[in-house]
């Protein structure tokens, strides 16, 4: 999903200056709140066990890492469809 | 330019895509776990929908009830639809524990978890366990009631696993990037033998073997007895069973370098439980009151799984193991029955030559590796687990070790507890543990009729005193086993004279019972609390009996504080504190007890100091139990196993009290035994962050409530007979399985704390509840 994201996005925002940052902040801010959304429908009952799971302290940390990877990928996707829309 | 920044783009988004999606060594498939609409997010704690389920496989319409504390009670119109229903609910809750299980036995844990688990598939092909249960398998088809279960159970575990999506799966599942198995009747013979393996594949014979190289086999009678120093036998019906003189032939052990053995996989040591049973001559009802708990390594999820079944023909409530059909220690309306380990020696090595038998080639895939081809000696004496190249005088000749080993033998257990669940006195009970085999236990059984009684079962070999505690000669003829105890020879009580009957580990035998059981018993510390106990206790009632189950207070520092203060003396002075909270201490391992920390501490220390100077190092050779070294200090102080008896106390002691000061301070009120000893629930596949580590929970070894810190009392019940049955259960963690469910590590605090939970047993339909219903449909119908 991630990528399908990134392609659109990328295509989306290849007129703009910084196409991939904003591609990448789009992604990245929608699954922030996709997870964030459903950890709340699940009663907050997956975020805390990720956290020490991941020996890490704070709950927004693992929100923050589980939305960046995504987000990397999805930047990587915009780069992919920007530089195509440039090929034409 | 523009195609060279295209093509790299891509390339790099194909790469990332398959790295992050890819399963790295102990890397899980991030991008996959972390999906917020398939990953682990979705594994969330749902809100249960109570909702009608088509099933194929389903005969007749079946229902489930989850009461306040989310326990299953089925209830079916047949015995087919019952297991079925068993099998798709277990699955559910428990799925990964089932698959996890089953592997081990199986000897396949490497084709999901890769080379770091080859050894244990390899000890467990080898051993002989993996066509163990592919023969009892095949028993368990020959026996109608068994075949029905295990078939029913498995339609039902796959009824729940075939639709799975991967969004759907146990969050395991995607951490180690695996798909559930379809689940086959086997796999059921496998848990079964998983759990001979945890009752009776703990052996001392390579580490006593070690220890004659240090001493003559005479010597080390007085520190490993035939028969413990303190005795705790049952009260015999069958006390006149003659001596055979053909057993008495004197035993003497042969001296092998037995470093190979050292590989061994071995369960916990400390496998037990404790179980007791009073006639209606010492309860407030008339009625009997049975109670066990068992005492097994702590695990999330835990071990049993708690459930009732009901059908026209049987309604029964206990405790199941995932992956099985039936339950296996539990209650019904007339009958409750519970267990502990007889700890009889029916697991022994000899050492043969590897090349005697014929080659058997074996399998082990390996996950990302490709798979592993071996093979291993199949002799008489039993399957050759180890081996050594001996190049010494012969080239050819192969020193190996084989294991002879009950749990080895085709059986079906799980047919006996089957029928228990619908067994409706003392005497049927007694008539089907005939047949049961192994892991060799003490059964107690009671009828609300008034009748109970004890029964040490199982196939337990005819052994010489001593024979079968060291690793034996091969060779020598008379070192293997023919013959076994006739069940009616065994250990055996009903309906005492005292009116209670009871077990913890100990050896049952008295001085005339004239077969050898093996000298790897507990200590009977904890058998002496319950008969002491039970023997003045009149009027009982069941909260009664929780609060012996909840008994911390421990026998070892009752017998052995006077002389260990005595041996002290003055101390040093910056231990004079500790000396005093020592001496105050009312032998109660409380949470925050500080003479309990400074006493065990102290008696792992003079263990140390004893026995490392005279054995050797624990890992490579036996000590002997808590109970002889207490009868030593006591009884025989000028032992020449001591070298000074006081002053080795006096630097146990002082040796504890450094410790203690360098771990947790120097000052004394943080020396509580909840901190010295903490108590933790690793999750099955050590995942991080699935464990509940570092809880404060009272109890000792040697004390009722046995708790090690990692292994104790992982199903505590009380089950008071009588026109209907009542009964209370405990058990840490919860139904679920799934570590995001907040009933996953359900009862925990309770448990901790000494508390029970009242069962909700219905007698019949109409009594269950009509809410938290699921109810299961034949996918046929309408």
């Amino acid at each position: 999903m991630a990528v399908l994201l990134g392609l659109v996005f990328g295509f989306l925002f290849a007129s703009l200056q910084k196409a991939l940052v904003a591609s990448f902040f789009v992604v990245f801010s929608l699954w922030l709140i996709s997870v964030m959304i459903i950890d709340l429908a699940y009663g907050y009952s997956v975020g805390p066990v990720l956290v020490n799971m991941l020996g890490i302290k704070y709950l927004a940390l693992v929100y923050l890492i589980s939305s960046i990877i995504p987000a990397l990928i999805a930047g990587l996707s915009s780069w992919v469809s920007f530089s195509f829309k440039k090929l034409f | 330019m523009k195609w060279i920044r295209f093509l790299l783009s891509t390339s790099l988004l194909i790469s990332s895509y398959w790295i992050l999606n890819s399963h790295w060594g102990n890397l899980p498939p991030v991008m996959k776990i972390l999906d917020p609409f398939n990953g682990l997010w979705v594994n969330g704690d749902k809100n249960e929908k109570f909702r009608d389920l088509r099933l194929d496989g389903l005969i007749e319409p079946a229902s489930v009830h989850f009461d306040d504390h989310f326990i299953p009670h089925i209830s079916s119109q047949n015995e087919s639809d019952l297991y079925f229903a068993q099998g798709f609910i277990t699955a559910r809750d428990r799925l990964w524990q089932m698959e996890i299980q089953s592997r081990v036995a199986e000897g396949s844990l490497s084709e999901i978890f890769g080379a770091r688990t080859i050894d244990s598939d390899r000890f467990f092909i080898r051993s002989g366990l993996r066509d163990a249960a592919l023969k009892s398998h095949e028993k368990m088809l020959s026996d109608p009631i068994t075949k029905q279960a295990v078939e029913a159970y498995a339609l039902g575990v796959n009824a729940y696993i075939l639709p799975l999506a991967y969004r759907d799966y146990p969050p395991e599942y995607k951490i180690f990037n695996l798909k559930p198995r379809r689940w086959r009747s086997i796999y059921s013979a496998y848990i079964v033998k998983m759990m001979d393996f945890t009752l009776t594949g703990k052996s001392s014979d390579a580490k006593m073997s070690r220890n004659l190289t240090r001493y003559p086999y005479k010597k080390l009678l007085e520190i490993f007895p035939e028969l413990p120093y303190f005795s705790t036998p049952f009260e015999y019906i069958n006390g006149d069973i003659k001596k055979n003189s053909d057993n008495q032939s004197d035993f003497t052990p042969d001296i092998f370098s037995v470093e190979e053995l050292g590989r061994y996989v071995e369960p916990e040591r400390g496998n037990g439980s404790n179980n007791w049973a009073v006639s209606g001559k010492k309860t407030a009802t008339g009625f009997p009151i049975i109670a066990n708990d068992t005492h097994l390594t702590y695990r999330l999820p835990n071990l049993w799984y708690e459930i009732q079944l009901t059908t026209p023909t049987q309604n029964v409530y206990g405790v199941s193991i995932p992956g099985t059909p039936g339950i296996t220690l539990g209650f019904n309306k007339n009958l409750a029955w519970a267990v502990t380990n007889a700890t009889a020696d029916t697991f022994d090595w000899y050492q043969a030559n590897a090349r005697a038998g014929h080659q058997i080639g074996y399998e082990i895939k390996v996950r990302d590796t490709g798979v592993l081809r071996e093979s291993f000696a199949q002799t008489p004496l039993g399957p050759v687990v180890y081996e050594k190249q001996d190049n010494v005088f012969n080239d050819s000749l192969v020193r190996g070790f084989a294991l002879k080993w009950q749990a080895q033998e085709a059986s079906n257990e799980q047919g006996v507890f089957l029928r228990l669940n619908r067994a409706t006195s003392y005497h049927e009970c007694l008539e089907l543990l005939k047949n049961y085999l192994s892991p060799s236990q003490n059964f107690i059984c009671a009828d609300r009729f008034g009748k109970m009684g004890i029964i040490h079962t199982g196939k337990i070999p005819i052994k010489r005193s001593g024979q079968g505690s060291y690793v034996m000669d091969g060779n020598k003829t008379n070192n293997t086993f023919q013959e076994f105890i006739p069940f009616l020879e065994l250990p055996r009580s009903e309906n005492p004279k005292s009116n209670f009957v009871f077990s913890a580990n100990q050896n049952p035998a008295t001085k005339e019972y004239p077969y050898y059981l093996g000298n790897e018993h507990a200590s009977n510390y904890r058998a002496r609390k319950i008969k002491e106990n039970l023997a003045v206790s009149n009027k009982i009632t069941p909260q009664d009996m929780m609060n012996l189950q909840n008994d911390v207070v421990g026998i070892l520092p009752r017998d052995l504080r006077a002389r260990v203060v005595k041996a002290i003396g003055v101390s040093k002075p910056q231990f004079s504190l500790a000396l005093q909270a020592l001496k105050d201490w009312d032998y109660s391992y409380q949470t925050n007890s500080i003479g309990a920390a400074i006493f065990w501490t102290w008696f792992k220390t003079f263990e140390e100091i004893v026995w490392q100077k005279k054995l050797g190092d624990r890992k490579n050779y036996e000590w002997p139990v808590a109970e002889t070294l207490a009868y030593l200090v006591l009884q025989n102080p000028k032992a020449e196993w001591f070298d000074a008896l006081d002053s080795q106390i006096t630097e146990a002691f002082n040796q504890a009290c450094f410790k203690l000061l360098t771990e947790f301070g120097s000052d004394i009120q943080n020396w509580q035994w909840g901190k010295v000893r903490p108590t933790n629930f690793p999750h099955n596949a050590k995942i991080p962050g699935f464990s509940r580590d570092n809880l404060n929970v009272w109890g000792d070894e040697f004390t009722l409530f046995s708790n090690k810190g990692n292994h104790g009392p992982v199903y505590k019940a009380v089950i008071a007979l009588g026109v209907k049955p009542s009964a209370w259960m405990i058990l840490p963690g919860g139904p679920s399985g799934n570590p995001f469910n907040k009933n996953y590590s359900l009862n925990m605090n309770d448990w901790g704390k000494g508390n029970f939970r009242k069962v909700n047993y219905y007698s019949n339909m109409s009594e269950v509840p009509k809410n938290r219903n699921l109810k299961l449909q034949p996918a046929g119908r309408k």
